[in-house]
Formats: C-alpha cells, structure tokens, sequence
C-alpha cells in the first residue's frame, strides 16, 4: 500500500516534468556518423591549413635581423654589471651583461607574453616581473616560471675598444 | 517515457534496421568496426591539433627543421579524411541511397 502511494507519487512528479519540459521524440534530429565525419574532415582541413601559413611565414621569415651597430658605453660596464640598450631596431630593448667570461647579449623581450626582461644582479638572473619568468643569465635559457624558449641572442663582435652587436638570433 | 513516444521511437529507429533494405542492417560486428573508425578518425583530429600547437611553438623559437614534417603530417591526415568520405559518396551512389 505504502509502495503504491509512493509509485503514485513518482509518477506524478514525472508528468509534471514532461508537462513542463515537453520532449518530442519523433522531432528529434540525430547526427548521422556521416555528418560527424564531414564536419571532421572541415576541421582538419582549417588545421592543416593554419599549419600551412604557420610553416610558410617561418619560411619568408629570415631567422636573424638587425646590422652592426656599434653598443656605446659597453666598455664602462664593470663585471657582473649590465647595459639597456636598443637593438636591432630603435624601439626594440635588448640588455648587454658583462661576466666573468665576457659579454653576451639578449633581446628584453620575455618569450612567454613578451614582457621586459630585468637584469637582477643580486640575484644573478635574468627576471620577468609580469608572471615570474626567470631566465639563466649565462645562456638565456629558461630556469623558471612558465617561458619554455630562450631569449633572443645577439651575436657580438670586439673590434679593438669596440663592442659591435651583429644581428638578433631567435 | 509515454507509451505513444516509445512506438514511435521504435518506428523511426528501430523497424527499419529489423525490417528495412539488406544495406540498413547493420550488425553489431560491423557497427563496432564504424565507431572504431570513426573514434579513430577524432584522435587523427586530436593529433592534428596537437601538430599545429607544437608547429606554433617551433615557429616562435625560430626552430624550422620540423616544420615541414609536421605539415606534410597534417596534409595527410586531411587527404586521408578527403578519401574517406569520397569512397563513402561513392558508396552510398552506387547503393542508390
């Protein structure tokens, strides 16, 4: 008796639901396995063609820039001190680091979100305020927080006295 | 679900592949095999995409060398999905469907 009551009851609430949220079976519209594939291969289509563009702008894009420009002041910089200066072109910042071992160069552009970059000589790295990045002064790899690509490298030349910056190496 | 939906349901989607054209009758075997080649055809996707996100990254890095592989990958993959529905078009031609 009490399971009837119960069994009434489940079955009033659930024609209440259809009631409210009527549901036509037969109206229903399936997605045939033939329109799932058709709509696949459109989708793969646009990805192999933005793999496309991605691989021919690689292809025009020359992998250095920049001419030789002589970096006013480098030879001032004491050891373990550094240099902002703009290369290759004037509104691009790159930072000249004096080591022990001699001098390397790097554009400031973080490659996470491209955020400056800040020699922090304290600390002995190469630091990205914006979310942490920290990159090895040494070589401009990566060290932590979340870039996974080394800075741009500047190639250098010494010319007597002179510190000439070659070109920009991605 | 009311009794009047179920017979309909059982109309529509059930009755033709019991009662239908020899074609529409698919049996569980070769419905198995479909969805593995279907299942098989969203991971090639998932490995297209994959592709194009490791193809973006190398590009940033000024890193060339794999790109050319990665796109030829991807051609195939979509020449591979081209084909398929072809044969399939073909298929349903010369069955009439």
């Amino acid at each position: 008796m009490k399971g009837d009551l119960r069994l009434a009851v489940q079955r009033s609430r659930a024609n209440r639901w259809g009631r409210e949220f009527p549901y036509r079976h037969g109206e229903d519209e399936l997605a045939t396995r033939r329109t799932f594939l058709r709509f696949t291969v459109y989708t793969s289509g646009m990805v192999f063609a933005s793999t496309g563009v991605l691989t021919a702008l690689n292809a025009v894009t020359p992998p250095a820039r920049g001419e030789e420009r002589v970096i006013e002041g480098a030879s001032q910089v004491p050891v373990g001190g550094a240099l902002y200066f703009n290369y290759p072109g004037p509104d691009d910042q790159a930072v000249l680091l004096r080591r022990e071992e001699g001098f390397v160069a790097y554009g400031m552009k973080c490659t996470h979100l491209s955020c400056a970059v800040y020699h922090q000589p304290e600390r002995g790295r190469l630091y990205c305020p914006c979310h942490e990045g920290v990159f090895d002064p040494a070589t401009g790899e990566p060290v932590a927080g979340p870039p996974r690509r080394r800075l741009a490298q500047i190639e250098l030349r010494q010319d007597g006295d002179r510190l000439i910056a070659v070109r920009e190496v991605r | 679900m009311r009794p009047l939906d179920r017979e309909r349901d059982v109309a529509t989607y059930v009755e033709p592949h019991v009662q239908g054209p020899r074609e529409d009758r698919a049996t569980p075997g070769h419905r198995a095999i479909v969805l593995m080649l279907v299942a098989l055809g969203g991971l090639l996707l998932g490995l297209q995409l994959w592709l194009l996100s490791a193809v973006h990254d190398l590009f940033l890095a000024g890193e060339g060398r794999f790109l050319w592989a990665a796109f030829l990958i991807s051609g195939l993959i979509f020449l591979g999905g081209v084909a398929a529905l072809r044969v399939l078009g073909r298929q349903e031609e010369r069955e009439g469907r």
